[in-house]
């Protein structure tokens, strides 16, 4: 992202964290009043309806709602934004996820057509999925620096556990579309072509795609077991996924767990995160 | 070229540290009896397999778990951890039991086989650093499991850092013979990485090069600045924009040993331990090693879209 995009993203969301209340005045049961979020309206016009689209959607007041059992130490800020690239990320500086509406438009992209399945995944399924899987990707950076959670592993292959994860804690449907979403997205991306490329701190989009697939298997084997059937999962690493989902759950249970409201956790895991919320 | 080993000026200043082969790690001076841990256990499983009884007594002769134990003498585990070597029928074990940490006779082969196959001025620097490494990352498991340590991201690549991190603990000698010696030997496996062997529970080497390389730097960014500095316009051996990550990298390891691990380290030890001169005895002569290894002979894999295991699939109709 461009040194002026960042800076400007910055400015608004330092901004949004000084003020007493959020933008939008949080409706639901679900509230914390350390969440505040904003739509941060792009400079480049083809950019305006994806943020129209993720506010029609409620996309940041849901994610508060969804955040909202979370006991913060202090101000923690959702935004959308024009960054110069297709990426989201949590700057710690500022306390703040952003996701950037460049991500939406590859995801767009990347996803097949309206109406039409390629490899019998649905359009809506692999934009939503995606989507939500970067969201709780960058929400696994947020808590485990806002936490202060010890991270052993890479943080990258970390934040990808969260994603994988938290889903596979609401209703099948939830999970199931976040993993299909995440597998779709990795299978039609490359692997690195040099050797350089493997000092990236992220893992390779092929690893990606296995480990979660494997941690979904992990922690509910019927889950996709299309994709497991198709043979997307080793038998060598299956064998270890059981081990591996209960290394995250472990990790999970001590680190985080005691910073969740538990009354309003209950709520949120009984919620149809999926459907639009004018269904609701 | 790829320069894993530093310029000159330092190598000549501490050429005494790469030579080694009798013992892996020992107190230099030894005024007081070396400590060592009542819960930390050694053995050497005899291999069934006779190409293996060479290298079972050169491991058994150097007495490498024993003197790599007192390193472990701080850690007072609550049950009992015990470092074996044993023939595993592949270069690692998966499933340990609890409180085992092995290491098998076919990675010491395979990290002699890689080591011959080096510049010879550098070849004791690949065998002992990596088997130290290979050790600490054994152990590093073996803890995690002992200690129900919540270990976020991948277990395998958990251990490398933790590895690296307790490494970096014994000065600046110990920290660049493991971690480049480690490093040195993923950079010149020559393992090739396609497909589905990306589904592997643990990394590919030239991630657990860059990572080991991260941690040195993010250890003793003076001490292993040469890592980040081009040579003749070249790439820097760590890139850039990677090494302004690796302070964090480290002190993301160091604050979560501190709050996992540190309660179960014996304090006065470990200042004893610390302080302890350790270097790698040698019976071999100092030589002096090359400032660069040969071009790494690693061949990355081509970019082409994912494919199911097709051993797997042989008899399925169903696609995706």
């Amino acid at each position: 992202m461009s040194c002026d995009a960042r800076t400007a993203i910055a400015g608004l969301v330092l901004l949004l964290g000084m003020m007493a209340t959020p933008v939008f005045a949080q409706t639901s049961d679900l509230t914390n009043n350390k969440i505040g979020f904003a739509y941060i309206a792009p400079k480049t016009e083809k950019y305006i309806p994806i943020m129209e689209r993720l506010k029609k959607r409620r996309v940041l007041e849901q994610l508060s709602e969804f955040v909202s059992p979370l006991r913060l130490p202090h101000q923690f800020s959702l935004v959308t934004a024009e960054c110069g690239e297709a990426n989201a990320y949590y700057d710690r500086s500022q306390w703040s996820l952003t996701l950037c509406y460049e991500l939406i438009e590859d995801i767009d992209r990347i996803a097949p057509e309206a109406g039409q399945t390629k490899d019998g995944f649905t359009r809506d399924e692999v934009v939503m999925g995606e989507t939500i899987f970067v969201l709780l990707h960058e929400l696994g950076h947020a808590a485990f620096d806002m936490l202060h959670v010890p991270v052993f592993g890479r943080e990258e292959d970390a934040a990808d556990q969260m994603a994988i994860f938290i889903p596979l804690q609401f209703n099948p449907r939830v999970a199931r579309t976040v993993s299909r979403g995440d597998f779709f997205f990795f299978k039609n991306q490359g692997d690195p072509s040099q050797w350089s490329h493997f000092a990236d701190e992220h893992g390779t989009s092929s690893q990606r795609l296995y480990n979660g697939i494997c941690w979904t298997y992990g922690g509910n084997p019927q889950l996709i077991k299309d994709v497991i059937d198709a043979g997307w999962l080793p038998k060598e690493r299956a064998a270890t996924c059981a081990h591996e989902y209960q290394l995250i759950k472990t990790a999970f249970i001590k680190t985080v767990w005691p910073f969740i409201d538990e009354k309003l956790m209950k709520k949120v895991q009984t919620r149809d995160w999926l459907q639009a919320p004018s269904e609701r | 070229m790829r320069r894993v080993t530093p310029a000159p000026r330092y190598a000549t200043k501490s050429a005494f540290a790469f030579a080694l082969l009798c013992a892996i790690a020992s107190p230099v001076h030894a005024v007081t009896p070396a400590p060592s841990s009542p819960q930390v256990l050694v053995a050497y499983v005899p291999p069934r397999s006779d190409r293996l009884r060479p290298i079972a007594d050169r491991v058994t002769k150097r007495r490498v778990l024993e003197e790599f134990k007192q390193f472990l003498a701080p850690l007072r585990l609550p049950r009992t951890l015990t470092l074996q070597f044993t023939e595993c029928g592949g270069v690692t074990r998966v499933n340990n039991q609890h409180g085992l940490a092995t290491i098998c006779y076919e990675l010491v082969e395979q990290i002699e086989r890689v080591a011959a196959g080096v510049d010879p001025g550098m070849r004791e620097l690949v065998l002992t650093g990596t088997l130290i490494q290979a050790v600490f990352h054994e152990a590093a498991k073996a803890v995690f499991d002992i200690l129900q340590v919540p270990v976020w991201g991948r277990e395998e690549d958990a251990a490398d850092r933790l590895a690296g991190f307790l490494m970096s603990e014994f000065g600046s000698d110990v920290a660049y013979q493991t971690m480049i010696g480690a490093a040195l030997f993923f950079v010149t496996s020559g393992k090739t990485w396609t497909g589905s062997q990306f589904a592997a529970a643990n990394s590919p080497e030239a991630q657990r090069y860059y990572n080991y390389l991260c941690m040195a730097y993010g250890s003793d960014p003076k001490t292993f600045e040469y890592l980040t500095k081009a040579a003749d316009g070249a790439e820097p051996t760590l890139p850039q924009w990677r090494a302004t990550q690796c302070s964090g990298e480290f002190e993301q390891v160091r604050k979560a040993f501190s709050l996992r691990i540190m309660p179960y380290v014996d304090p006065e030890l470990l200042v004893r331990v610390r302080a302890t001169p350790w270097s790698l005895s040698t019976s071999v002569p100092v030589q002096k090693p090359a400032t660069s290894v040969p071009q790494a002979r690693v061949r990355p894999p081509e970019a082409k879209p994912h494919q199911p295991d097709k051993k797997e699939t042989r008899d399925r109709s169903h696609e995706l």
